[in-house]
C-alpha cells in the first residue's frame, strides 16, 4: 500500500514538474537563437547551428505538446530527453568555432538544464546524469586544452565551474527532498492539527 | 495547514523552510571560496586579505543564521533578504576584482539565484535577478569587452533568468501541490441534521388517533 503511494508520489512529480523541464529547453532553445544571429560569421556556421537547433524544438515541441494534451512524457523520456540536451551541449562546446575546450563560454548552458533535472527527477537518476555531464565536460575540456592540467589558474577555473555545477544539482536534489517532506507532511491530518 | 494561510503568511512559511536551502548553499559557495584562496592564490596580498575578509564575514553570518535555524528561533525575513543580498554583493565584488567580464567567479551567480528563485516571493525574486542582471551586465561592460564577447555575455546573462524562472515556477507548484495534498487529507464535515418534513392533515390526525389510544 505504502509503495504503491510512493509511486504515485513519484508519478505526480515528473507529470507535474516537467513543465519546469519543457522551459528549461526553451531558454537553450532561446540562446541557440542569440548565437545564431549574433556569434556566427560564416553560411556553415549558421546551417549547424539550425541543425542542432532543430532537433532540440522538435523534442521539445513535442514533450510541451504531449504536456498540454494531458499525456506527459515518462521518467524514462524526460531522461533520456535531458541526455540529448547535455550531448548537444558538449558538441557546442566542443565544436562551436573560435576558442574550444576550457576557452568556449557556452558551458554555462549546462546550468538550468542540470538544476531543472535535479528538481523533477529523483536522485537516484539526478546523481548519475550530474556526474555524467562532468565526465563529458571535463573530458572534452582535458581533450582540447591538455595544458589545463599543468595549470594552477586553469584547474582554479574549472574547478569553480564543476564546483558551481555541482552545487546546481545539489541544491536542486536538496529543495526536491524539503517540498516531498513538506508535501507528506501536510497530507497527514495528525501532523497538521498538532 | 498552509491552504488555510493567509498568502503572506504562507510565504513567510515558504521563506523560512527554504533558509535550509539558502544557509546550504552559502556553506558551499564559503568552502568553495576558501579552497581557492588556500590552492590558487593569485591575487595581490591586499586583494586577498579583503576576500578572505569577506568570505570569513559570510561564513560567521551564516554560522548564526545556521544557530537560529538548529534552535528554532525565528529569523527577520528582513534579515534573510539582507543576507542574499551580501551574498550576491560578495559575488559581483569578486568579479569586479577578478577583471569582470573575464572573471571566472561569475558563475557562482547561478547557485545564488537558484536558491533565490525557490525561496523568495515572485516580487522579491523579481527585484533580486533584475538587480543582478543590471550589476553583472554592467560590471561586463566596464571592462573592456571584445566585441565577438557579447553574444556570450548575453548568454549568461539569459541562462541567470532562465534559472530563476524555473525555479520560481517549480516553487508555484509545489505549493499548490501542497495545497492540493493538504485539502484532501481534511476530514469531511459531518452531513447537516434533517429537520423532519412537516406532516400533512391526514398524519396528524393519525397521530392524534394513536396517542389517545390507551394500551392495554
Amino acid at each position: 500500500m505504502k509503495s504503491t503511494s510512493f509511486s504515485q508520489e513519484a508519478a505526480e512529480d515528473i507529470f507535474f514538474g516537467q513543465i519546469v523541464i519543457i522551459w528549461a529547453r526553451w531558454f537553450l532553445i532561446a540562446a541557440g537563437g542569440v548565437l545564431t544571429l549574433l556569434a556566427t560569421q560564416t553560411t556553415n556556421e549558421v546551417m549547424g547551428a539550425v541543425y542542432w537547433m532543430g532537433i532540440l524544438i522538435a523534442l521539445n515541441f513535442f514533450i510541451h505538446a504531449r504536456y498540454l494534451m494531458g499525456k506527459p512524457a515518462n521518467q524514462m523520456l524526460l531522461a533520456a530527453a535531458g541526455g540529448v540536451d547535455v550531448f548537444i551541449i558538449t558538441l557546442l562546446v566542443w565544436f562551436w568555432p573560435g576558442p574550444t575546450g576550457i576557452e568556449n563560454h557556452l558551458y554555462i548552458l549546462y546550468y538550468p538544464i542540470l538544476f531543472t533535472f535535479a528538481l523533477v527527477l529523483p536522485p537516484a537518476l539526478t546523481v548519475p546524469f550530474t556526474l555524467v555531464t562532468l565526465a563529458f565536460y571535463l573530458g572534452m575540456c582535458v581533450w582540447e586544452t591538455p595544458y589545463i592540467l599543468f595549470s594552477v589558474t586553469s584547474i582554479k577555473v574549472i574547478g569553480m565551474r564543476l564546483v558551481s555545477l555541482v552545487a546546481m544539482s545539489g541544491l536542486g536534489m536538496f529543495y526536491w527532498r524539503i517540498q516531498r517532506e513538506r508535501r507528506r507532511a501536510s497530507a497527514r491530518p495528525e501532523a497538521r492539527t498538532a | 495547514m498552509s491552504h488555510s494561510l493567509s498568502k503572506p503568511l504562507a510565504a513567510t512559511e515558504e521563506l523560512i523552510e527554504g533558509q535550509k536551502v539558502i544557509i546550504v548553499a552559502r556553506w558551499m559557495f564559503v568552502l568553495t571560496m576558501l579552497l581557492l584562496t588556500v590552492l590558487a592564490p593569485n591575487l595581490t596580498v591586499n586583494r586577498l586579505r579583503l576576500q578572505l575578509l569577506g568570505t570569513f564575514s559570510l561564513a560567521i553570518f551564516n554560522f548564526y543564521l545556521l544557530a537560529q535555524l538548529i534552535t528554532r528561533k525565528p529569523t527577520l525575513q528582513a534579515v534573510i533578504y539582507l543576507a542574499s543580498l551580501a551574498d550576491l554583493l560578495a559575488i559581483s565584488f569578486g568579479v569586479r576584482i577578478q577583471g569582470g567580464f573575464y572573471s571566472p567567479g561569475f558563475v557562482f551567480y547561478y547557485p545564488a539565484l537558484l536558491v533565490i528563485s525557490v525561496v523568495f516571493t515572485p516580487t522579491m525574486l523579481f527585484v533580486f535577478t533584475s538587480s543582478t542582471v543590471i550589476i553583472y551586465a554592467l560590471l561586463a561592460v566596464s571592462t573592456q569587452i571584445w566585441i565577438n564577447d557579447v553574444p556570450f555575455l548575453i548568454l549568461r546573462l539569459l541562462m541567470m533568468v532562465a534559472v530563476a524562472l524555473c525555479g520560481n515556477h517549480f516553487r508555484e507548484i509545489e505549493q499548490a501541490r501542497r495545497r492540493a495534498a493538504a485539502q484532501a487529507a481534511e476530514p469531511l464535515p459531518p452531513p447537516p441534521a434533517e429537520e423532519p418534513a412537516p406532516l400533512s392533515v391526514a398524519d396528524r390526525h393519525l397521530t392524534r388517533l394513536v396517542e389517545n389510544r390507551s394500551l392495554p
